[in-house]
């Protein structure tokens, strides 16, 4: 009885599982965002995007994993994501945020292949600095570029 | 050291910022909901979008208020007047073909409520202001 009463408390959180990823550019440059991300298939960091262009003052959102699948930019080499086994086993993992040039950003969450959560970058939208920065709030990972 | 030198920064960001506003639908039906805002020299809610139909497991991203008028539109031919980035999010209303409940601040006297939605389950409506952005999640 414990037992099953433990199990239904653990699944709970499932329930509202959230665990979307919002993307933000605030810059007014251009930049080009890579998105990684792990599922029951794939290893932190496995799930690897295709190429998101992001215009100045344009924001992104995208729910789950899955939702990769059949959204642009999509994963490269055709993989698919899945959201099987909940957020304890899928998650957002970063991002490798570029403009080309001076902006090189590989940011993410603690653990993940980039565990560093903010990067500041000079004159990387002429000659503003842009702050790329990745952070959790309440189960959903937040980019932004500002 | 190093965290406490991130959240410093993140602090610091802050108060500059201009939000996004983000609405995530993680409940197992379709919604429709509208949003609110307001210019900057505005008053709260002063400007209502028109319904947005948002599917189950579907989002929305508005990077600032001047995206709105690009899709779902403004009621009524409105327009934030002066920086569509200086403009202000107020308020989501969820609709769900008999009453309305509204989350936010301005014109919403709640952040977070529950209403049956289409499908006829209970609906989570929870606004939140994360980092610098402000999200509306809805779930079962």
């Amino acid at each position: 009885m414990r037992t099953f009463l433990i199990a239904l408390l653990l699944s709970l959180p499932a329930i509202g599982a959230k665990a979307a990823l919002f993307i933000t550019n605030n810059t007014n440059c251009s930049v080009t965002v890579t998105i990684y991300a792990h599922d029951q298939n794939h290893s932190v960091c496995g799930l690897e995007s295709g190429s998101l262009q992001l215009a100045a003052g344009e924001s992104a959102a995208f729910n789950n994993v899955a939702t990769l699948n059949t959204t642009l930019p999509g994963w490269q080499n055709g993989q698919m994501a899945t959201t099987a086994g909940g957020t304890a086993v899928w998650g957002w993992d970063g991002a490798f945020v570029t403009n080309g040039s001076t902006l090189w950003a590989q940011i993410g969450r603690t653990g993940s292949c980039f565990p560093i959560p903010v990067l500041a970058t000079p004159n990387a939208c002429g000659t503003s600095s842009v702050t790329t920065a990745w952070h959790v709030v309440g189960g959903n990972a937040f980019l932004d570029i500002i | 050291m190093r965290k406490l030198f991130t959240a410093a920064l993140l602090f610091l960001l802050a108060p500059a910022a201009r939000a996004a506003l983000f609405i995530n639908n993680t409940s197992k039906c379709t919604v429709q909901v509208r949003v609110y805002a307001h210019s900057e020299k505005g008053k709260a809610c002063e400007l209502e979008s028109k319904i947005m139909t948002i599917p189950s497991m579907g989002t929305m991203a508005f990077n600032n208020a001047g995206q709105v008028a690009e899709n779902p539109g403004w009621e009524k031919g409105m327009t934030v007047a002066g920086d569509p980035k200086a403009a202000v999010w107020d308020a989501l209303g969820f609709h769900n073909g008999t009453s309305t409940l509204k989350v936010g601040t301005g014109c919403a006297t709640v952040t977070t409520g529950v209403v049956k939605d289409a499908c006829g389950a209970d609906l989570n409506v929870k606004w939140t202001i994360a980092g610098r952005n402000i999200l509306v999640e809805l779930y079962n």
